[in-house]
């Protein structure tokens, strides 16, 4: 499980968390919400490597991963989806799918997202946002992880696909309930639905934590 | 007609090209970077390997093994590390200054190690003899090699990314390479691209120097030249490359044979020789679109961040403006021959200025202001020469070349970062090659000062009196509603046209502003000089003086003043070479210091002054203070659930 | 910013746009009238940028007219051919759906260029720096918008430091300091927090009483419903259906291809 000790990070002279500590359970879907500018994106990005934290730090299944980098966190199982630039754009589909398998099977992705299967020649930049966001959450499927991060999966989609994402990682979720999912969303309603877990990050710190049930989505 | 002798020899001409233009080629597919230091690159391989066999007498084979497999992609490894890893997040402008530092650096070093120094006994690894072809033709060994080691790249590489699992890996890194470092080694990846591509360069410089004299700036503006080649292979198709620099190499040779009507001859020789340049810039105009993500805004991280004070008086900007003044007023004190050496400062600063203009205010990277201020020196010689006062023609030759940059500007409105640079640079390389060089532009020039102006103290007075003309001109470039009109252009040209700024116009004006305060610059350099000299505008020269700018603040005037005197008082006080290195080096880091030294001290002072009200505690912009405000109210009224 | 005879709505007839073989936007007539909020809707890739961007100008169509509509007094404007800032100054302004704002300004200063632009000024006497003839009037105009969208208190903040929310309302008093005749917004409502949704409904429906015609591009089915007069549901290039935003949300159509209810 991942625990994060008053954890501080900055851009340059702004501090955008300040001292956030977290813990987030094996076999729980969590939801980290807040409006932009809350964090939560940064949140992600400081435990998936991308951010450096200028103060305190992360445990993940024990070991103290603050100063690792990207990769070796990756190694460990930790998965990042981010909500913009999560494939690669000059590449086609079936070599974004062959990257993120590494040698492994692609039926999962492609049983999962079948439009993927006749888009497989095509280069990424042709897709649409909806396309591009499958092709992004298939990372998810077709390699292990244990601990996955997930940032505004809905993010300018229409209704009916991110129903439909939601419901590919709702299923994902359910079929791993030893590992970690962690959903960082602005709009709650689908986030609060699948999740097991709530925190509510409000300008870079922890403003509340509870069951979905403790939340109305209309008040958040 | 077509001479067959004449191919062949041009072939070779060719192959060396095609080398240049595979080596950028092949680096930029393995790394993302269009490297501009190629060039540079090639040129420090070829005089470490001088070094190694005609002053250490290695044999040829250790000094080959020593330069191609340490010195090259060592070069490489230690770029990729100290320079372009950090600047990995920046943009196509960021990294462009980089390649750009690296260049004149590198030069520097070349200057600074080997006095900068011709030699024409570089050492060969080729073969001599050549083989005979039917009809008493005869093909060097030498183009034999080249064209098998330019198609045994090219071939390698086309299947390494396309065909092999590491070189999808290597495209992945090139495209993002944030996602990449999650899923392959892609630090050990792009280090590897850099060391590949810094071995091209070593090859393609050890190769050329027994070809050409081994000369730190002709070899560079070779190199350069060639980019024209790999545009119009639009950076992506090896095999179009190798085939244009072949075609452009036989084209040339094949010019020889062509003799017009004697008048006209000189013409076809400056074509013949100057090929390479013409289809730099004819490609430019041309190919619509570089296969490259070119994406931010134009000038982007050369910028500092944060607002600029564009509608607020500047109390700080007061203080150096006044002790500058004061320094510049100095040298009216000097004895004789250090003023003399002054007078290239107040000139300097009008042409640092335009680039000012062009770059800081409009975010339009300008590599051709030499270009300019040589063609505003030669309008004011011919003016001059012509009859009119001199002191008219001092202002009237530039003002002439404000058209030329309205015209030039043109192909600039749809061109941003990368591409806007070649193209402004290869309107300068054009320009120098095709006027500078021609005896017939540049033979009998007047370029002596009147009676008045002799004295250097008056002209000196005359030169600063031109400075502050030119800097009160930019001040409302950068203030008023056009100042606020071309930040908005800066920051989004698309979120400016929406607020009804004509941005095509906007850039061409502006432009042709900055052709002109170059040309003005130019015209002093040349009359404190009393003599036009090309080398003073050769466009290798413009590259350094951008880098310079940007060091000092690409959008600080004051600072472009204060680089101008730096420069010089560097260039006279130490050896030559020194002043490059610095640049050099202050370019290389500016992705880490952005808005340059002019931003620093701007900081500096910022801090100097700042309300000791403030609270220290936490250190929020104004933005995080309102908000952080508005939100403690916000949660005083609706406690959290 | 009262009401009268200035705000004409736009008029879109037999619009086309092709990208290669894929038709983006195939044959589409819309009205956009003064004094109403126009809602466009439809799933990703449906057209609605794309017809966006041919209104702006920031594509050209095809085929197809954009006009401003004509008026007792004044003849149609045909803005079609016109280059985007030209339309700016006719009267059309517009927002980005992914928020575009000039970092290096402020505020206060991101809505000055708005105001101070919509007339083409020659550039020579902005360069020997002669007193601008509008200078008052573009104080004015940028002290009232910054009232009425509440920004007065962040007129000096740098824009590129303000959170997502505050920045699409400065985009909003940038586009709104132009004193336009119709207003083109994509996706304002996202990254808005529920408060300041609400908010910005409020701002729309008070400038659709002032007289402005009012486009939006939108996913939120509740700010469009509160905010809209009328919607049109967009799908594949086409407009498909008209109505009320009840009506159309309610329809199986939309249903089954937009909300993905059955």
């Amino acid at each position: 499980m991942l625990v994060l000790d008053a954890l501080r990070v900055r851009y340059g002279p702004l501090e955008a968390l300040h001292g956030v500590s977290l813990t987030f359970a094996q076999g729980e879907v969590t939801a980290v919400l807040g409006r932009n500018g809350a964090g939560k994106s940064t949140l992600l990005r400081a435990v998936a490597g991308y951010l450096r934290a200028s103060s305190g730090r992360i445990h993940w299944q024990g070991s103290d991963i603050t100063r690792a980098p990207v990769r070796r966190r990756a190694d460990a199982g930790v998965m990042l989806i981010p909500d913009e630039g999560g494939v690669f754009r000059t590449l086609t589909v079936r070599e974004n799918l062959d990257l993120f398998a590494a040698g492994r099977e692609l039926t999962p992705a492609l049983d999962a997202f079948p439009d993927l299967r006749t888009l497989s020649r095509r280069r990424v930049t042709l897709l649409s946002g909806g396309e591009q966001q499958m092709l992004a959450l298939s990372r998810a499927l077709l390699a292990p992880w244990r601990l996955l991060l997930v940032d505004e999966l809905s993010h300018g989609l229409a209704p009916v696909l991110a129903t439909r994402l939601y419901d590919v990682l709702a299923a994902l979720a359910a079929a791993h309930p030893d590992r970690a999912v962690v959903l960082a969303e602005p709009d709650p309603r689908e986030a609060l639905a699948l999740a097991d877990r709530v925190h509510v990050l409000r300008r870079g710190e922890l403003a509340a934590t509870g069951s979905p049930a403790d939340f109305d989505p209309a008040t958040l | 007609m077509f001479y067959a002798g004449l191919a062949l020899n041009g072939l070779a001409i060719g192959c060396v090209a095609a080398l240049a233009a595979v080596g950028l080629l092949a680096t930029y597919r393995v790394t993302g970077v269009f490297n501009i230091a190629f060039g540079s690159n090639a040129v420090f391989c070829a005089y470490v390997m001088w070094q190694c066999v005609r002053v250490w007498h290695l044999p040829l084979a250790v000094a080959a093994l020593l330069v191609l497999g340490i010195v090259a992609p060592g070069v490489g490894l230690v770029l990729e590390r100290f320079v372009y890893r950090p600047l990995r997040r920046s943009g196509a402008s960021g990294l462009l200054v980089a390649t750009l530092g690296v260049l004149v650096l590198q030069l520097g070093l070349v200057f600074l190690l080997w006095g900068g120094r011709s030699y024409v006994d570089a050492p060969s690894l080729l073969p001599a003899g050549s083989v005979r072809l039917p009809g008493s033709l005869t093909l060097p060994y030498a183009t034999i090699v080249e064209l098998c080691v330019v198609a045994l790249i090219a071939v390698l590489l086309t299947f390494l990314l396309r065909a092999t699992r590491v070189g999808l890996m290597v495209r992945a890194v090139v495209d993002d390479r944030d996602l990449a470092s999650a899923l392959v080694p892609a630090d050990r990846l792009a280090a590897g691209g850099w060391a590949f591509g810094s071995f091209l360069a070593g090859v393609a410089g050890v190769l050329w120097a027994p070809i050409y004299h081994l000369d730190p700036y002709s070899l560079t503006l070779t190199v350069l030249e060639t980019m024209g080649v790999a545009v119009l292979a639009r950076l992506t198709s090896l095999p179009i490359a190798v085939v244009a620099a072949l075609a452009i190499g036989i084209g040339q040779t094949e010019l020889t044979a062509v003799h017009p009507a004697a008048r006209w001859q000189g013409l076809v020789d400056a074509f013949h020789t100057n090929l390479f340049v013409l289809v730099l810039f004819a490609a430019l105009m041309v190919v619509p679109r570089l296969g490259i993500r070119d994406s931010g805004a134009a000038g982007g991280g050369l910028h500092r961040q944060g607002a600029r004070r564009t509608s607020r008086v500047d109390h700080i900007s007061r203080l150096p403006l006044g002790a500058l003044s004061l320094v510049l007023a100095l040298p009216l004190f000097f004895d004789p021959a250090d003023l003399r050496a002054s007078l290239a400062v107040p000139a300097l600063a009008v042409v640092f200025v335009s680039l000012v203009v062009a770059t800081g205010y409009a975010g339009q990277i300008s590599l051709g202001q030499a270009g300019y201020a040589g063609l505003g020196a030669l309008f004011m010689a011919k003016l001059a020469g012509a009859g009119v006062p001199w002191l008219l023609a001092l202002f009237l030759g530039p003002l002439l070349v404000v058209p030329l940059g309205w015209l030039t500007g043109y192909p600039a409105i749809h061109r941003r970062g990368l591409y806007l640079a070649l193209t402004t640079f290869a309107t300068a390389a054009v320009v120098a090659r095709f006027v500078f060089a021609q005896p017939v532009f540049v033979g009998a020039l007047v370029v002596s000062r009147p009676r008045g102006f002799t004295d250097d103290h008056w002209f000196y007075a005359l030169e600063l009196a031109c400075l502050l003309l030119a800097l009160l001109l930019v001040r409302s470039l950068h203030t008023g509603p056009m100042g606020r009109a071309l930040v908005a252009m800066r920051d989004s040209e698309t979120a400016a046209v929406s607020a009804g700024i004509d941005v095509r116009r906007m850039k061409v004006f502006v432009f042709a502003c900055a052709a002109g305060l170059a040309g003005l610059g130019g015209a002093l350099t040349t009359s404190a000089a009393q003599a036009f000299n090309p080398t003073d505008f050769d466009p290798v020269q413009g590259l350094v003086w951008f880098a310079a700018v940007a060091v000092w603040g690409v959008d600080s005037a004051l600072g472009a003043v204060v680089g101008a005197a730096a420069l010089v008082a560097v260039d006279v006080g130490t050896v030559s070479g020194v002043s490059s290195l610095l640049i050099g080096i202050g370019a290389v880091l500016l992705g880490r210091f952005p808005g340059g030294i002019g931003a620093a001290v701007r900081r500096a002072g910022d801090w100097a002054v700042r309300p000791v009200e403030r609270p220290l505690t936490r250190r929020l912009s104004p933005a995080g203070r309102a908000v952080a405000r508005a939100a403690a109210a916000r949660a005083r009224e609706r406690p959290v659930s | 910013m009262s009401g009268g005879p200035r705000f004409r709505g736009v008029r879109i007839r037999g619009l086309r746009r092709r990208f290669g073989g894929v038709t983006a936007v195939d044959d589409v007539d819309l009205d956009v009238p003064a004094g109403a909020v126009t809602a466009l809707i439809g799933p990703n890739g449906a057209g609605k940028t794309t017809l966006f961007h041919c209104v702006t100008g920031l594509d050209a169509a095809d085929a197809g007219t954009v006009t401003l509509a004509p008026q007792p007094d004044r003849p149609a404007v045909l803005l079609s051919g016109l280059p985007p800032h030209a339309r700016a100054r006719a009267g059309v302004a517009w927002t980005f759906q992914r928020i575009e704002l000039f970092a290096g300004l402020t505020v206060a200063e991101n809505i000055r260029v708005g105001a101070e632009n919509r007339s083409g000024r020659p550039l020579l006497s902005g360069l020997l720096g002669l007193p601008d003839p509008r200078r008052a009037a573009v104080r004015a105009v940028t002290g009232a918008v910054l009232e009425r969208l509440g920004l007065t208190a962040l007129a000096d903040v740098s824009a590129g430091s303000l959170p997502t929310g505050t920045m699409r309302l400065v985009e909003l008093g940038r586009a709104l300091a132009a004193e336009p005749t119709a207003l083109l917004l994509d996706e304002p409502a996202s990254g808005l927090d529920d408060h300041q949704i609400v908010r910005l409904a409020e701002v729309l429906r008070a400038l659709a009483a002032d007289g402005l015609a009012i486009l939006l591009v939108e996913h939120d089915i509740r700010f469009v419903t509160a905010v809209a007069d009328r919607a049109y549901l967009m799908v594949a290039g086409r407009v498909l259906l008209s109505g009320t935003p009840d009506e159309v949300f309610a329809s199986d159509l939309a249903r089954e291809i937009y909300i993905g209810e059955s």
